[in-house]
């Protein structure tokens, strides 16, 4: 099976071609340009330079966050036209499960980060998994405060993993909590690969999930801003005192 | 004019640049073989307004069921598209990327041309979809609740922009006017029910002119007049008569539509007026330039209420004319929510040598 995955949940983002489970290529680039102008080319740079033509491909993997909102739609939006228009299933990819992906079994936890700002990482906790493939998550996903991080990590005992841009912002601080212990990779080791969203992607395709691009839709993990205002109340039925836009 | 286009011409047209999802399906740029759209109207009501994530949000969630719609209703298998029109802007960032996203991994996997539009230049082919026999020069007003336009333009992807609002769009006054006498939402087509049960003439607003530049538009001093005397009148505890507001409000802003419309007519010579934009469905508009053109032998031109408002067939059309000109966007092409309106490569040589005549405006 002949999978392209792509990425586009952080800054961080890119993409992975994978056959049968063996890695062919990888794209990442982690520059200020946005998703919307490179993503396009960093796939193109990867099937030809594996001398693939989309029409070789039988599924695509995409990463659906956590993260950006806007960024995750950018990779969710292309990889849904392209598995459309070549007809082949797309599995989309929570952010969380593909940073977990793939770490040793010798960590009691493996903690996926991804930095939601404020103080805040969207976050979920997971065993690794004695293959060192898909781990196991226990816990929910969450946006969460770094504190109550720091508080339900490592209970259990055991050296503990936290990745993820989120684990790289606030490494100071989840070091310190678990002093000999707690661990956070290299900046270059410690993102989201596009090879760890393809290889989950696998997996879940060949358990049968995914399917249908149009069925996919991106994690959020939160509601938007207008909702929250909304539902406490501090927008009026009638539309005054809200903070919507006008259409433009 | 580099011919790349095989003969079908059929054209996947993507829109996503404010809070509708559409997809449509064109032939040579003038038939249009489906048009959908998914809107999302009543999501956003209760916020009196469109909230740009929950539009993006709605957006990716739809964007492939209308585009398998629009297939589908066309008839035409996506192998039979020649090339993929989408707007690229001005409109809601987050909004905008989610059709362009999905049109370019479309136009990536079956190698078939991206071809990116402006919006704008959307709504003017909305005109040429609904009007076969229609074809340049044809000075253009587009106005809705984001823009409002005046375009004198010459050939297929030839524009001048003549004019243009200096603060609100006319849609958004009306709007914002709606709004504060308390109308649902969407505010516009709702005050101009409200404006006939009422009598124009009776309360006088103030018409604006920008000073040096009697095509350009401005709108906020006349929201802010409308405003004004509704809150004078309910600290006073007057009565008032909302019918005669809003259609004292509408009479005033359509009279500043068609007397930019009259001017600008007279100004660049051409006789063909094309009004398309959300507005462009306002009766009492369309009755006030209907007038206009019988009083100078003007033709004016109007889509249909379908293709008044944001739909992806007018995209696939103005898609039509650039390709068909030899266009191709590259697919690192960004959304622009500030996008301007750009004539075709070959315009600008034709415009130096046969620049459209200003005569002097005769303001009467
Ligand atoms: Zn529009």
């Amino acid at each position: 099976m002949l999978i392209l995955a792509v990425d586009t949940s952080t800054m961080v983002g890119g993409v992975a071609l994978i056959d049968g489970g063996v890695l062919v290529g990888e794209h990442i680039l982690n520059v200020k340009a946005t998703h919307s102008e490179r993503l396009m080319s960093s796939v193109n740079a990867t099937l030809s330079g594996a001398d693939i033509v989309p029409g070789d491909l039988d599924a695509i993997a995409c990463g659906i966050g956590p993260g950006s909102f806007t960024g995750v739609r950018i990779g969710v939006a292309a990889a849904k036209g392209i598995s459309y228009a070549l007809g082949i299933p797309l599995v989309g990819v929570s952010a969380l499960d593909a940073l977990a992906y793939g770490h040793s079994p010798g960590f009691r936890e493996v903690w996926s980060m991804i930095d939601a700002r404020h103080e805040r990482c969207y976050s979920a906790c997971y065993k690794p998994s004695l293959s060192l493939r898909a781990a196991t998550r226990i816990s929910e996903y969450s946006v969460r405060p770094i504190s109550e991080i720091l508080g339900a990590a490592g209970l259990d005992g055991g050296r503990v993993l936290f990745t993820g841009d989120g684990a790289l912002a606030y490494s100071d601080a989840l070091l310190s909590a678990l002093p000999d212990r707690g661990v956070v990779p290299p900046a270059a080791l410690g993102i989201l690969r596009p090879a760890q969203v393809g290889m989950l992607g696998m997996e879940m395709l060949e358990r049968g999930e995914g399917g249908d691009p149009a069925h996919v839709v991106p994690m959020y993990l939160r509601p938007t801003e207008a909702e929250v205002k909304f539902s406490r109340k501090e927008i009026r039925p009638d539309g005054t005192a809200s903070l919507a836009h006008e259409s433009k | 004019m580099q011919q790349r286009m095989n003969e079908r011409g059929i054209i996947l047209g993507i829109e996503t640049s404010c809070d509708e999802t559409a997809a449509a399906v064109v032939r040579q740029g003038r038939e249009m073989l489906s048009s959908v759209v998914a809107s999302q109207i009543e999501v956003h009501r209760k916020f009196g307004g469109v909230v740009p994530e929950i539009a993006s949000r709605r957006h990716v969630e739809a964007i492939l069921t209308v585009i398998d719609e629009a297939l589908g209703q066309a008839g035409i298998a996506l192998e039979d598209v020649d090339a993929v029109a989408v707007t690229y802007g001005p409109g809601l960032v987050g909004a905008l990327l989610v059709g362009l996203s999905a049109a370019k991994g479309i136009s990536y996997a079956l190698g078939k041309p991206l071809v990116c539009v402006n919006h704008i230049e959307g709504h003017i082919y909305a005109n040429f979809l609904a009007h076969p026999d229609l074809d340049p020069p044809v000075l253009c007003l587009t106005v809705s609740g984001g823009h409002t336009e005046l375009i004198a333009m010459r050939d297929h992807g030839c524009y001048e922009v003549l004019g243009r609002t200096r603060d609100d769009a006319a849609g958004e006054a009306f709007d914002k006017v709606a709004r504060v006498m308390g109308l649902p939402y969407p505010g516009g087509p709702a005050l101009e029910q409200l404006a006939k049960s009422g009598n124009a003439n009776l309360i006088s607003f103030p018409r604006t002119e920008v000073e040096d530049s009697p095509l350009d538009f401005s709108f906020s001093g006349l929201k802010t007049a409308v405003i004004n005397y509704i809150h004078s009148a309910r600290q006073r505890g007057e009565k008032i008569s909302y019918p005669d507001v809003a259609a004292g409000f509408q009479k005033a802003a359509i009279d500043e539509l068609v007397t930019r419309v009259h001017r600008a007519a007279a100004s660049v010579g051409t006789r063909t007026i094309g009004v398309s934009g959300g507005v462009a469905a306002n009766q009492a508009l369309r009755g006030a330039l209907t007038a206009l053109a019988l009083k100078s032998a003007l033709e004016v031109h109007y889509p249909p209420l379908s293709l008044c408002t944001d739909n992806a067939a007018m995209i696939a059309s103005a898609g039509y004319f650039r390709h068909r000109a030899g266009e191709v966007s590259p697919l690192s092409t960004n959304a622009e929510p500030g996008a301007v309106l750009t004539s075709l490569q070959h315009c600008s040589g034709q415009a130096r040598g046969s620049r459209i005549h200003r005569v002097p405006v005769e303001i009467d």
